[in-house]
């Protein structure tokens, strides 16, 4: 005879919020919050444009605020899904960002200690207030109190303050330098929706775009272009900025950024999937180069935006750029022509500077004096236009200067590269000169 | 001066000026598909400017580039500059042709190399299938001789890369023709695909219209391979230009050769009164004369088109 019994396999609360916040940063769970009323405000704006719509957020050592007027939370979803743990199947939201769901629960967990909500639509108005220590103490039925105001607020919106915060998030929100850091996270993950209008304030300094500006004026322009495409049948927006960004930035920021929909998926991209080092490799047909610290200027932002999510060219997590589909390889010929471009500008300005030292400063410098005019412009502000700097095949001829000719010829692609290696040189072009000169030297003597 | 000196006279290559004026007749008949004085014309003019004096005498073109890539010639491709609406370029192609708005209107750009197809080439062929506005035509010209040298092949078919189309090891003159017709054509078919992939705009959509297919030689074997970017919702006025019922184009795989025979001027007169073809009788005029059946074929084929007489000039 065997008996039957059921062993407890339910989980504690506190065992749950410790395992939910354990893989989060501080950084997520803050941009967590700000997506969801970024979806908030996505979802009830009636046009394309998000004007109006503004979200504030404020923290410090005492308290965690983010105030937004993007619609509110109807008190059924509150009720039902908001604040569960998991979506259930049935609730289909009507997001852009957050398809998958996040948790804003997670959010106030990583943060602190009590949280309040107070949420209002045009209709209701509900508030939520809870001590998580003694939450997770309790056991029986997970919910969390709700009261039900009559009195919606003046405008629909969500107030939520998350207080007595975590020593370490306390630490972290006391440091100034952490104010900046969510600043730069915000403008790049949210340069979509700001350009559509917008208004995310942290720390009561409004997040813009002035991050990304690009040389404009002087003979330079940006390139700057957009185009309607269709993937999988509906229609996706393809826009392509990009230029010469401020001197003296980390080469870090060199490189393209590739937003899917307002989301950042590719940032400071200097690899093969976004052209840099391409070609077929075994044909090196339409070889470009690869980025080399010669580009640390180059910036290039690359926007797909659609009503469909599922046609933009990311994979399912919606993190990774899908090289495969088609209107991600059409964006790519066009940015490696921009690379081709750029990398044909570094090289002319080098020419230029080496000419200017080899002259003892008396062979013009167009290229230089327009760089040096530092005349930037925003990204958003940036007219249609191809990428331009000052030519100078076009410029008249310059007399004088040694006289140089080329000598060409073909060797083992192998052993040039195996020379290229061993004299830490860029291009065959350098390989080429070295041996001349070795030669020389060798044959004739010192110059 | 550092002396220039180009490899051959250019003026005396016979099937070189037949397969150009072959080129300008076609591209004469555009009309359907663009006004002719709207395009650019881009070529290698180096100092003959053959091509420009035929394209701006024939076509009416005003808007001209010459891209000149030996930095120490520039004074005396410049002396020679035989009209005044060419704007010279010093660099190599894949130097210019990117700095080139080649988006705001229809070209013509002839890529006319020494060189043989190389990666180089390939690069530049890309680029402009990739970015020329539709209506532009494209023409390349490759040298695609023999390489008798082994390790010379070698060098260049790994350059080719290892998904090389057929034949890929080339023995026969013919077969270097064709090869580099076929990685050239690849190449922009692969351009292509990338240009056209998510565009739903059938305006935008272009497709290579392939017009010339021609290998000569008056010393090394060459390789034209040309024809136009038509956009698709084009394609009646590009049928309306008729280019392939000229008898030198070619659609496919299959090169019109041309050859243009040594005649004297009295084989040549006697040849020409049975000209057309259709309504005349060649074989017979060949017999007469005892003018080899080949050479008077030949004739036929490029009479219209080839410098029948050099010019005596005394000084």
């Amino acid at each position: 005879m065997t008996e039957q019994i059921q062993a407890n396999a339910s989980a504690t609360r506190g065992f749950f919020v410790d395992m939910l916040v354990r893989d989060i940063s501080v950084d997520d769970a803050i941009l967590d919050l700000i997506d969801n009323a970024v979806d908030a405000a996505d979802a009830n704006s009636m046009k394309d444009s998000l004007g109006g719509y503004r979200i504030d957020v404020m923290f410090d050592s005492d308290r965690f605020l983010i105030e937004d007027n993007c619609g509110g939370i109807p008190i059924e979803i509150a009720r039902d899904y908001a604040f569960r743990f998991g979506r259930p199947k049935e609730f289909k939201p009507n997001t852009k960002i957050g398809e998958f769901g996040i948790g804003m629960k997670r959010a106030f967990f990583r943060l602190g200690q009590t949280f309040m909500i107070d949420s209002s639509t045009e209709e209701t108005r509900f508030s939520v207030n809870v001590d998580i220590e003694q939450w997770r103490e309790k056991e029986g039925d997970w919910t969390f109190p709700m009261s039900i105001q009559d009195d919606p607020l003046g405008e629909a919106g969500t107030r939520i303050e998350v207080r007595n915060l975590h020593e370490y998030v306390r630490n972290l929100f006391s440091q100034e330098s952490y104010s900046r850091r969510m600043r730069l996270d915000a403008m790049e993950r949210y340069a979509q929706d700001i350009r559509r209008g917008l208004e995310i304030v942290l720390n009561k300094e409004p997040v813009d775009m002035t991050q990304h500006e690009l040389l404009s004026g002087s003979g330079i322009a940006p390139e700057h272009w957009s185009e309607n495409l269709e993937s999988r049948g509906c229609p996706v927006e393809l826009r392509i900025i990009a230029g010469i960004g401020p001197e003296r930035r980390p080469v870090e920021e060199s490189g393209w950024y590739v937003y899917c929909n307002g989301r950042l998926v590719l940032k400071a991209d200097r690899t093969q999937i976004t052209g840099w080092g391409t070609g077929d490799p075994d044909r090196e047909t339409g070889k470009i180069t690869a980025w080399h610290p010669q580009y640390a200027r180059f910036r290039g932002f690359v926007f797909f935006i659609s009503e469909y999510p599922s046609s933009l060219p990311w994979t399912t997590t919606k993190t990774e750029i899908d090289e495969t589909a088609d209107i991600y390889r059409h964006a790519l010929q066009r940015m490696k022509s921009i690379i081709t471009r750029y990398a044909k500008f570094t090289n002319d300005l080098k020419s230029e500077r080496q000419s200017f030292e080899d002259s003892d400063g008396t062979s013009p410098r167009p290229i230089q004096n327009a760089l040096d005019k530092e005349e930037f412009r925003q990204t958003s502000a940036v007219p249609p236009g191809k990428f331009k700097v000052p030519d100078p095949s076009s410029a008249p001829a310059i007399p004088a200067g040694p006289r140089t000719t080329s000598v060409q010829f073909h060797a083992d692609r192998i052993r040039v590269d195996e020379l290229k290696d061993a004299l830490h040189l860029d291009t065959n072009r350098q390989v080429g000169e070295r041996a001349f000169d070795r030669l020389y030297k060798e044959e004739i003597g010192e110059e | 001066m550092p002396g220039y000196r180009p490899k051959v006279d250019y003026s005396l290559r016979p099937a070189k000026a037949a397969v150009r004026q072959m080129v300008v007749t076609a591209l004469a008949r555009l009309g359907p598909l663009m006004p002719l004085d709207s395009y650019r014309y881009i070529g290698m003019g180096s100092i003959y400017f053959r091509d420009f004096q035929l394209v701006h005498r024939q076509l009416g073109i005003t808007d001209m580039i010459s891209i000149e890539g030996d930095l120490g010639a520039e004074a005396r491709v410049r002396f020679n500059l035989p009209l005044a609406c060419i704007d010279l370029r010093m660099g190599s192609t894949s130097d210019v042709l990117p700095r080139l708005d080649l988006e705001a209107k229809p070209h013509i750009i002839w890529l006319d190399y020494e060189s043989r197809v190389a990666p180089d080439v390939l690069a530049d062929v890309t680029e402009l299938v990739g970015t020329c506005a539709p209506g532009s035509i494209l023409i390349t010209t490759v040298n695609a001789d023999h390489l008798r040298d082994k390790r010379e092949r070698e060098i260049w078919l790994s350059d080719m890369g290892s998904n090389r189309p057929e034949p890929s090891e080339p023995r026969e003159r013919d077969e270097y023709a064709l090869l580099s017709y076929q990685v050239i054509r690849s190449t922009i078919n692969d351009a292509l695909s990338d240009r056209n992939a998510g565009v739903p705009n059938p305006d935008h959509r272009v497709r290579f219209q392939q017009a010339f297919h021609l290998v000569y030689a008056d010393g090394a074997q060459m390789l034209t391979v040309g024809g136009g970017l038509v956009a698709e919702t084009s394609q009646p006025e590009w049928d309306a230009c008729a280019i392939d019922s000229l008898e030198f184009t070619r659609a496919g795989e299959e090169p019109c050769r041309v050859k243009v025979p040594y005649l004297t001027r009295r084989e040549v007169h006697r040849l020409l009164g049975e000209m057309p073809e259709s309504q005349g009788d060649i074989d017979r005029a060949a017999e007469e004369a005892g003018i080899p059946r080949d050479d008077a074929r030949e004739f036929a084929a490029v009479y219209r088109y080839a410098p029948l007489f050099v010019a005596a000039e005394d000084w």
